[in-house]
């Protein structure tokens, strides 16, 4: 079949599943003898590298912008990790942007977890004065301030911390915020504080943990850099993978966890875990009443 | 048989079927008739009668205790829907309206029908009211409570007023009693008084009373609901009820008020949309926005969000008949310069989506942060609803490049109390519990002594200890208090969740 005919297809195909075609080009699908445009390392203004080449290659040249990105943690405790992974994300995206976030709570994951703190923010390396932080009642509430701060082109990001699985948060409530999300071009990073791996519309999902802080000038008992383990479970641009990184809040940047880690690691599951068939089947049943 | 059955229940009208009613309350250690209706004043029983002699005479007759605050409340609902005549309407006593109606009364087909009108849709929704309409606040008092005509021709006040009793000038009960004693009991008997020794004998205010009502003094009225500062209203012959006819009444209202925001170069910060239904009820929505606002379409935008968060609140039962849309804030506007990189219109769709998130949600619901003027953590940060103006750009404080982040990323509602289990003293713990959970510490770093304002009395010193525990889940605890000093601590608390 002729090189051009096969673009073309590609092209159909990636626009029926939703996808942007150029995203369809990068995800690793291409045969070696057209031209390659993937991870070249130069900057894209449709995606925000995250600094780990690593990753930002798995991503095809870092995280796309104007898309849906899920991240979750298992339990509540988790919400920290959860919380400064993103941040680091928005911090690079405002860095890029230069226009402000809208923050949405729900009031249930604000009670469990605290509000997000100024001081805190400002020393991890974003400025609190870029936030807008909304306080939802409801799920519902969320959802909807999340949906119209998407069709919002003052703002870089949205982004959502919900708890569990409210009802609201179905399938097709996130395709909704998908195709919003695509439409103007702000990104939405949705939080699932102590949410299950369930079906959804995002482009990538994250599974977000916490790892022992980076150790600063050798102080190995103190509390350094902090560190993640997060686990590209989906990801709509072809390869997953799990990359422990650390945030260096002096450049803005993740970086790859150091690897001579002093402190003993409790052994962690390396590969990628199994989706959780059962509680995906219970959900969708107690949906479906 | 008509007789032997008695009156059937049918064959009444409902005004006879009223029984006589009266409001008591405890006046001088008993409880008095403080008010009364016909049925009960047919009976002869009139204000300060005990209740128990009243009793006396008739055992069946109903009495309420007198309840001023539902009466207040009342009286500010009516007040409320009065302002579909003007919006200068203050409440006058417990019992009074006073409307400043200048400029109104054309609107209405002269002021004898206005006055008719009122008393006539009162009446209809089971208010008996009297009305008056005078060139003074005074006048209009005297002629509403004590039997004046509807309308005082101007300049007529003193003819009108010289017949009345001197309650009707608004004086004290005990200034009428003293003049009484000295045989004046008629208003005419002091307008031709001197001045001086009444002056002397019974204070300024009988005179500046007078005055008032006879227009030489000034008087202006208070009004309840702050006074708008733009009006476009609507009234409907027949009325509307559909919330799709009110959506669109409102953008014609809006675009009237458009124009003549536009002329005088200023925009809306506040809108206020009253609906008054024919029984009376008036509903009113109130939405605020960050930026002065003129666009109806945007208006228009901001209502409806408020319509869908009230949902079903707005009943409009038989339809509303006239629909106003007020302005009660305002602020310069000038048109917006839109770069070609369209910058602006970036910043104003930001505007506008605060607005939206502030009406829906409530406006302290979408907050900026700002800095707190304290050390104390959960008062070194502050969150400001972002409608309201920037204050000033709060000074944040960075960390080092060379220093690890000493603040939390989320900071709990407040200090959750934790169970340490052990412990070397002034050191970070060794193990703890949150919220049934056991947590085993890996590292830590502290103290950072954070102690509470001198000025506050209740305030402990504060150790702070960035704590990672096995996992790598990292904490902000304190420890409350000092060792061997404060009695019966310390005691472990976890602020914050850190990245």
């Amino acid at each position: 079949m002729p090189q051009a005919d096969l673009h073309a297809l590609r092209r159909e195909i990636a626009i029926i599943e939703g996808r942007s075609p150029v995203l369809a080009e990068s995800d690793g699908l291409r045969t070696d003898d057209g031209p390659s445009l993937g991870f070249s390392g130069e900057a894209d203004s449709r995606r925000i590298a995250l600094g780990v080449a690593a990753l930002d290659e798995k991503l095809g040249g870092g995280l796309p912008l104007g898309a849906l990105h899920e991240f979750r943690c298992e339990e509540t405790r988790g919400t920290g990790a959860l919380t400064g992974f993103s941040a680091g994300i928005l911090a690079r995206i405002v860095a890029a942007k230069r226009r402000p976030v809208l923050w949405i709570e729900e009031e249930m994951a604000l009670s469990e977890a605290g509000l997000p703190f100024g001081p805190g923010f400002a020393r991890f390396g974003l400025d609190p004065g870029k936030l807008l932080v909304v306080r939802a009642r409801r799920p519902e509430e969320a959802l909807w301030a999340f949906e119209e701060g998407l069709r919002c082109t003052g703002l870089a990001a949205v982004l959502a911390v919900i708890r569990g699985a409210p009802r609201a948060l179905d399938l097709t409530a996130s395709r909704r915020l998908a195709l919003r999300a695509a439409s103007v071009g702000v990104t939405g990073l949705l939080l699932r504080q102590a949410g299950a791996a369930e079906g959804s519309a995002a482009l990538t999902r994250w599974r977000v943990s916490a790892l022992p802080a980076g150790t600063m000038h050798g102080f190995v008992e103190g509390v350094g850099r902090p560190a993640f383990r997060a686990e590209l479970e989906k990801s709509r641009l072809g390869p997953t993978g799990t990359f422990d990184l650390e945030w260096h809040h002096d450049r803005g940047s993740f970086a790859p966890a150091a690897a001579a880690d002093p402190v003993a690691r409790p052994s962690l599951p390396v590969d990628r875990p199994a989706d959780a068939p059962a509680v995906r089947e219970v959900v969708a049943f107690r949906k479906a009443g | 048989m008509r007789l032997r059955f008695g009156k059937s229940w049918r064959s009444g009208k409902p005004a006879d079927a009223e029984p006589a009613l009266v409001i008591v309350d405890k006046v001088k250690s008993a409880m008095r008739l403080v008010a009364l209706n016909a049925p009960a004043r047919a009976f002869g029983f009139h204000r300060g009668q005990a209740l128990a002699e009243a009793r006396a005479i008739q055992p069946a007759l109903e009495a309420v205790e007198y309840d001023p605050r539902a009466d207040a409340v009342f009286l500010g609902e009516i007040a409320g829907w009065a302002d579909r005549y003007t919006p200068l309407v203050g409440t006058d006593g417990n019992d009074g309206l006073l409307l400043d109606i200048t400029g109104c009364a054309h609107l209405f087909g002269g002021e004898a029908t206005l006055a008719a009108d009122i008393v006539t849709r009162l009446k209809r929704q089971g208010i008996a009211a009297r009305a008056a309409i005078a060139d003074t606040a005074g006048a209009a008092f005297a002629a509403a409570r004590f039997g004046g005509p509807a309308v005082v021709p101007s300049g007529e006040e003193a003819a009108v007023l010289k017949g009345l009793p001197l309650l009707a000038l608004r004086i004290q009960p005990e200034t009428v009693a003293t003049l009484e004693r000295v045989g004046i009991k008629r208003i005419g008997q002091l307008l031709g008084a001197p001045r001086q020794p009444l002056a002397a004998r019974f204070g300024p205010k009988l005179l500046q009373r007078l005055d008032q009502a006879l227009g030489d003094e000034e008087e202006a009225i208070s009004p309840d609901r702050p006074m708008p500062e733009l009006v476009a209203e609507r009234r409907f012959p027949e009325p509307i009820s559909l919330l799709s006819d009110i959506a669109a009444v409102l953008r014609s209202l809006a675009a009237t008020l458009a124009r003549r925001l536009d002329e005088r170069g200023i925009g809306g910060r506040r809108f206020e949309l009253a609906l008054y239904r024919v029984d009376g009820v008036v509903s009113r929505a109130e939405v605020g926005s960050g930026r002065p606002l003129r666009d109806p379409r945007l208006v228009g935008e901001l209502f409806s969000e408020k319509f869908a968060m009230l949902g079903d609140e707005i009943d409009a039962g038989f339809g509303f008949d006239l629909v106003r849309l007020s302005i009660l804030a305002t602020d310069d506007a000038t048109p917006a310069q839109i770069d070609l990189a369209g910058e602006t219109d970036g910043e104003a769709d930001l505007g506008r989506l605060v607005d939206r998130i502030g009406v829906r949600l409530g406006t302290d619901r979408i907050v900026r942060l700002e800095t707190g003027e304290s050390h104390v953590p959960e008062r070194s940060g502050r969150a400001v609803p972002a409608g309201a103006d920037a204050r000033r750009s709060p000074i944040w404080t960075e960390a080092w490049a060379d220093e690890p982040i000493d603040r939390p990323l989320r900071l709990l509602a407040r200090p959750e109390p934790v169970e340490t289990l052990a412990e070397i003293p002034e050191g970070p713990p060794l193990r703890f519990r949150w919220r049934h959970a056991f947590f085993e510490v890996a590292r830590a770093e502290g103290p950072e002594r954070i102690a509470a304002e001198w000025w506050r009395e209740d305030g402990f010193t504060r150790d702070y200890f960035r704590v990672e525990d096995r996992t790598g889940q990292r904490f902000w605890l304190f420890r409350e208090g000092l060792y061997g000093r404060d009695e019966g601590l310390p005691r472990w608390f976890l602020q914050g969740l850190f990245a």
